[in-house]
């Protein structure tokens, strides 16, 4: 049956699993910024993003993840490639002094820097999920909703309930995987009433989806609506002040860890930012 | 339909840190036309077991088959080494009886012959009207709408729900009449095989005997019920044979009278209520024989029998 463990905590014991979820949340963040920011050449994009992507295998084998179950999360893409080949084959793109840079399909041109932007837009995904990835792969849904609560912290001074909303996203958080095991067993439970879920025609696969939605909803509402009363009978008022059980500690290795992430970022940035070609400048290359 | 267990192990989320083996090598024989109780404590995988047999998982090794049905494991084992041909081919043969790749349609036949009633079976309802959810499993597999609709009724009286229910949302209804709903949903099935996962908890004395009792009904109908629980009394009044199983494992296979009277506390299993009562009339001084008894109408004979000889 379907695998649903992507995205999911795997409690294994490494120094990417202890950093501090803040420190974490703004890493992907600013790694972000550097996968999706222009650089001045093709060449320039590829060769930054593949370093990236190195950087990030690095985190995912220091992690102890296996490089399959990256590869195994990555494998709905696919369907991304055909579509971004097909978008960009059809809109033609070219920069000035590259128009005869093509070849033919029957008497169609198939430009080939078209090909270069539909590959960077794939690589810029790839790099993003698997960072992500190590994310959710290395962090624990309760640290992630502290490290959030605290970026949120200051719009409290907007009259932002935070608590709140740190509350709501922790208990999303934490229902994912119930909510996972609820599927399965619907998916079990209708399974042996004949529902076919992998087969059939688009009618009758439908019917299996409702067949799963209906009875997932309602036990969901249902859980919700307990959860709530249980809270209240054990006193939650999401209007004071809670303490913390565990609290964050920003460690040495933290601050090492800023400085290395924040350094590769602003290198990204420069470059970025003074269009600096190292192809050019180091070996002449001028490539299109 | 018989059932044969042959060396089957599984192992849940393997390779992976969340690995957990929920049945160790087990060979089990369940005869046809029997009403089979499975009892264990909590955790000792029986769940994980009866969702074999009906191909909702594949065993991680060995195999289950149920009647010309084998549900066999995704990968073929590699062959050992240092065989020699004879064995080789003995191999090769065993190899191509077990692993037939089954299409959906088989999948769908096994499951319509085996009716499966999960633990908390009330979160499977979905239709708008009691009779619709009901009839929903006979459509599925293949039945006319109208035909699927009377065995629906059907079920749904042999549960002991009236035609005041028919028409009700399955929403609106108490928890015990929720279940009593999917286990019609099952019946209206007719399967061959009908297991059963706890049906008795959550419901009140009453309706948990008269649930029991149809089973018994079905089972002389000439079906094999298959009945999870934990609950020794009902093994005692109502089970041909026991299996007791324990950490993933098949402790015992045997009649339920011969499991009585030996110590169950290491399964985390009690004798029966009548049971322990003639322990302690005999340990008490009276002479009776305790093999055999399983209903207050056993015990009454024995203390006759015990008084008329002595
Ligand atoms: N979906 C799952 N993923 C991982 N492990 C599981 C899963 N379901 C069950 N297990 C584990 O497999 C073992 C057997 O579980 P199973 O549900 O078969 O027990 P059971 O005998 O039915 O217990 P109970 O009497 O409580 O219903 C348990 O140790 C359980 O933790
Ligand atoms: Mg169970």
């Amino acid at each position: 049956m379907a695998n649903f463990t992507m995205g999911r905590y795997v409690p294994y014991d490494s120094w990417v699993h202890r950093m501090d979820p803040r420190l974490k949340i703004y890493a992907l963040i600013i790694m972000m910024v550097a996968i999706f920011i222009n650089y001045p050449t093709w060449t320039m994009t590829y060769t930054i993003l593949g370093i990236l992507f190195v950087f990030t295998l690095i985190l995912l084998w220091s992690a102890r993840m296996k490089f399959t179950s990256l590869l195994k999360s990555l494998s709905g893409l696919w369907f991304m490639v055909v579509f971004l080949l097909v978008i960009y084959i059809l809109v033609p793109r070219y920069s000035e002094g590259n128009e005869d840079w093509y070849f033919l399909i029957g008497n169609f041109k198939v430009y080939w820097e078209s090909l270069l932007e539909a590959g960077k837009v794939f690589f810029r995904l790839v790099v993003m999920l698997s960072l992500s990835l190590v994310l959710t792969a290395t962090t624990k849904p309760l640290a992630l909703t502290d490290g959030l609560d605290w970026y949120l912290s200051p719009l409290r001074w907007l009259g932002v309930p935070t608590p709140i909303l740190a509350m709501i996203i922790s208990l999303a958080l934490r229902f994912i995987p119930t909510i996972l095991e609820d599927v399965q067993r619907i998916l079990k439970a209708q399974s042996s009433r004949g529902v076919d879920f992998k087969h059939g025609h688009i009618f009758a696969k439908f019917r299996a989806i409702i067949s799963l939605i209906i009875p997932l909803f309602v036990s969901s509402f249902i859980r919700s609506d307990e959860l709530a009363n249980a809270m209240e009978c054990r006193g939650y008022d999401p209007s004071t002040k809670r303490t913390k059980y565990r609290k964050l500690h920003f460690r040495w290795w933290d601050l090492l860890e800023f400085v290395i992430v924040s350094a590769i970022v602003a290198g990204c940035l420069t470059i970025c930012i003074t269009g600096f070609d190292a192809y050019s400048f180091f070996w002449g290359l001028s490539l299109k | 339909m018989p059932i044969e267990f042959s060396r089957l192990s599984f192992v849940y989320n393997p390779k992976s840190p969340f690995q957990s083996s929920a049945l160790n090598d087990i060979s089990l024989l369940l005869p046809e036309k029997q009403f089979i109780a499975i009892v264990g404590r909590t955790g000792s995988g029986k769940s994980t077991l009866i969702q074999q047999i009906n191909a909702l998982l594949s065993p991680t090794s060995g195999y289950v088959q149920i009647g010309d049905f084998i549900n066999h494991p995704e990968k073929k084992p590699k062959r050992p080494k240092g065989l020699n041909d004879e064995e080789k081919a003995a191999f090769k043969k065993e190899e191509r009886r077990i692993y037939q790749k089954h299409k959906s349609k088989d999948i769908k036949a096994l499951r319509k012959r085996v009716g499966l009633v999960f633990q908390f079976p009330e979160y499977q309802l979905f239709e708008e009207t009691v009779e619709k959810d009901v009839a929903f499993g006979p459509k599925n597999f293949g039945v006319k709408k109208e035909d699927a609709i009377r065995s629906a009724h059907e079920a749904l009286l042999r549960v002991g729900l009236d035609e005041s229910f028919f028409q009700r949302s399955p929403f609106e209804l108490s928890g015990g009449e929720k279940r009593k709903v999917a286990i019609a949903g099952i019946l209206a099935t007719s399967p061959e095989i009908l297991i059963v996962d706890e049906p008795t908890a959550g419901l009140d004395p009453a309706a948990a005997k008269e649930t029991m009792e149809l089973f018994t009904k079905i089972r002389d109908a000439g079906t094999t019920v298959i009945l999870v629980t934990h609950d020794m009394d009902l093994v005692a009044t109502y089970a041909q044979m026991v299996v007791v199983m324990e950490n993933g494992r098949v402790e015992k296979t045997c009649a339920p009278s011969e499991l009585f009277g030996q110590d169950l506390t290491q399964y985390s299993l009690q004798n029966p209520r009548i049971f322990d009562f003639a322990l302690r009339l005999k340990q008490k001084g009276l002479t009776i024989d305790t093999e055999g008894i399983r209903s207050v109408n056993d015990l009454a004979e024995a203390i006759i029998r015990s008084k008329q000889n002595g």
